[in-house]
């Protein structure tokens, strides 16, 4: 409990020092948002005007405080050159993106497990070499050209099977639901085969871990065979290390996928921050930026504890001898930096 | 990254001596060169270097080259890999494109190595030590190494604008912390042992426990880990090329040729095999040469390097030998470090 208390106390300063950081960040980088929205023709007196109406010509202190007091009360700020409310532009692009995130995960999911399973427990050597191979080129396709691909492949009106629509969301949204997931659908794949190539590499030197450890033994000498016993005790002391690098990836992904989502025409997250940030509207770029950071540590609070749950021995660990962790703490932290790479 | 990465119980930790590093190198080569993956990272790698300086003085057509009516030409005897909008020829582009790629990897991996080594030092220092200044540091890099690489990029790009350094600082910045998190037990290990005690009694000043002791011990997980950063950097050169904040319009990269044919692939979608083809082929082979360097240069694995055990005094090192020498002097000495799972295993929080 006392983890739980501390894990979420972090969580908190971390966010605190993350939206300092941001805000400085961004007073350095150049460019006047006053000078954009009043844009090339304006006199220094309406500029002086709109800084003085955006706040812009108080101390930085007092900037930090109303920003972050605005937040606490829900307020995100507004887009100057659009005129909408981020928060409401936020929640419009995640449409986009929550659900093409979620589906490049199952995606990757699907593909990675069972994959990397097979790859420790079948007897031919060919097999797990090929498995091995074919995850590693997998993971080294630029996420642009595998998209490619998959148009080509699977693409309406250009690809050889021509299925599944290549190009833009559909305006209704969800609303239309069955054009809108047919549009995710080649996103997701191609964000989600790279992915479960790596996943595929992380189960698989997971279960490489615990293969000779005797947990597996004593499976095996309780009459399972040795696949049995990977799948399932494996599967279950890996089940810690799995779930981490699946909530990083995921997290990875909100900003990750951004390239596909270019490629793919879809109005996403990212694709957002960037163009704020073409416009140097840095009202709106902190608030967005706050919110995708506040996103990321609030995965990494999640992954802990759900690590933290299923397994039983950081428990012992953190009460008595240490011995129980090792290897597992070792393994995560690998994990850990792969994912967020 | 597949298997478990080199386990810091390996790792002893023997005061450098002068020793024939390129004899090392040597039999790490030619261990690689036995191997199905090593040749062929070896051969891929290789290749890719002659074609860049090749490119310098040759290449099929002029780069500038470019006729309207030659443009989205299909493959023939004068472009073999056709051409794209502009009418250039695409393999000259990719031939000059290789040299950029290089410039871009050899930048990255030259800053990753030189900043990862700065933050291994700022936590594993003798005023860092185990205390809570080195505690403090390590939160810093869990909370850093969680920002995306491409929002790093994006807000470099603001000051920097469309160049090779928003890749470059972009890249340097994710691959440094991560080289920092993934290396940081066998350093603290190394900085922690009765060599460093000894050494210290001495008066042997920072500068050199950490260049005689540290950097050995840690060199061989570096070695590979600046190999699949090299990889990520360029499939990072291309996503960021693409978005339009990499590489510059009008200079030649495999990014810059992919981007181009992307924007036509329904009219001419054949273009496009060969830029992502190129890049696929060379990131396969960093990553096999990381994996193939783990093996063939640790001597408990690697037969043939424990079996030199003559020392001649040739100081000459190369990339590999330098990775390979910490495990050969580990090795010659004997030493095994018992497992020390202390405070370097303890469980993430960021």
């Amino acid at each position: 409990m006392t983890f739980v208390l501390k894990r979420c106390a972090a969580f908190v300063v971390a966010l605190i020092v993350q939206s300092a950081a941001i805000f400085v960040c961004l007073r350095i980088l150049p460019g006047d948002l006053a000078m954009v929205v009043g844009g090339t023709s304006s006199t220094p007196e309406q500029v002086a005007r709109i800084r003085q109406q955006l706040g812009l010509d108080q101390p930085y202190p007092v900037q930090y405080w109303n920003w972050l007091s605005g937040i606490l009360h829900g307020d995100l700020g507004t887009a100057q050159l659009s005129g909408a409310s981020v928060a409401g532009e936020i929640a419009d692009r995640l449409q986009v993106t929550l659900p093409l995130a979620l589906m490049g995960l199952a995606v990757a999911l699907a593909i990675g497990l069972p994959l990397g399973v097979l790859s420790v427990t079948s007897r031919s050597a060919r097999v797990r070499r090929g498995l091995q191979i074919a995850a590693i080129v997998a993971g080294s396709i630029p996420a642009l050209w595998g998209g490619l691909l998959l148009i080509m492949l699977l693409g309406r009106g250009v690809g050889l099977l021509g299925v599944l629509p290549s190009q833009g969301f559909p305006v209704r949204g969800w609303h239309a639901f069955g054009r809108a997931l047919s549009s995710l659908a080649l996103p997701a794949l191609s964000v989600g085969i790279i992915a479960g190539a790596e996943f595929m590499r992380y189960t698989r030197s997971a279960l490489l871990e615990v293969r000779d450890s005797d947990y597996l033994a004593q499976a095996m000498a309780c009459g399972m065979t040795r696949a049995q016993a990977v799948r399932t005790v494996g599967l279950r002391l890996a089940a810690p290390q799995i779930v981490s690098v699946a909530g990083l990836t995921f997290a990875g992904m909100l900003t990750g996928v951004i390239v596909v989502e270019n490629l793919f025409a879809l109005p996403g997250l990212a694709t957002l921050l960037m163009d704020d940030l073409g416009n140097r509207d840095l009202l709106a770029v902190q608030s967005e930026l706050l919110v995708l950071t506040a996103f990321f540590l609030f995965m990494g609070l999640v992954v802990d504890l759900v690590h933290h749950a299923l397994d039983p021995r950081l428990k012992a660990a953190a009460s008595g001898g240490a011995d129980g962790a090792d290897g597992v703490a070792d393994g995560t932290d690998g994990a850990r930096k792969e994912g967020t790479r | 990254m597949t298997g478990n990465t080199t386990s810091p119980s390996n790792r002893g930790f023997a005061p450098r001596a002068p020793r024939g590093r390129l004899r090392g190198a040597r039999i790490v080569l030619s261990s690689l060169w036995h191997r199905a993956d090593g040749a062929y990272a070896l051969v891929v790698i290789g290749l890719w270097l002659a074609v860049s300086l090749v490119s310098l003085v040759w290449t099929p057509h002029p780069l500038l080259e470019a006729s309207g009516r030659n443009a989205w030409a299909a493959p023939s005897a004068a472009h073999p890999m056709g051409t794209d909008g502009a009418g250039h020829d695409l393999l000259s582009w990719l031939m000059r494109g290789s040299l950029t790629e290089l410039e871009v990897v050899v930048l990255v991996v030259l800053c990753t190595a030189v900043f990862g080594l700065l933050g291994i030092w700022a936590s594993v220092g003798r005023r860092a030590g185990a205390g809570r200044g080195s505690r403090a540091w390590m939160v810093c890099v869990d909370t850093l190494i969680a920002v995306p690489t491409v929002l790093v990029a994006m807000l470099v790009s603001v000051p920097l604008g469309t160049s090779i350094a928003v890749i470059v600082v972009a890249c340097t910045f994710a691959y440094s912390l991560s080289i920092v998190r993934v290396t940081r037990p066998v350093a603290q290990l190394a900085a922690t042992s009765q060599y460093v005690e000894a050494a210290r009694s001495y008066g042997v000043g920072e500068a050199r426990v950490f260049f005689g002791h540290v950097v050995p011990a840690i060199a061989p997980t570096m070695a590979v880990q600046l190999s699949l950063s090299a990889g990520t950097a360029i499939l990072a050169e291309s996503g960021l090329t693409y978005l339009g904040i990499g590489i510059p319009a009008g200079v030649p990269s495999w990014g810059r040729s992919l981007a181009n044919c992307a924007k036509l692939i329904s009219v001419y979608p054949l273009t496009v095999i060969w830029p992502g083809l190129i890049i696929t082929m060379v990131v396969v082979a960093l990553n096999l040469l990381g994996d193939a360097l783990r093996d063939c240069a640790d001597p408990v694995v690697n037969a043939d390097l424990r079996r030199d055990g003559a020392a001649d005094d040739d100081r000459s090192a190369s990339d590999m030998a330098a990775a390979e020498s910490s495990t050969r002097e580990q090795e010659l000495t004997g030493e095994r470090m018992p497992a020390q799972e202390g405070e370097s295993h303890e469980p993430h929080r960021a």
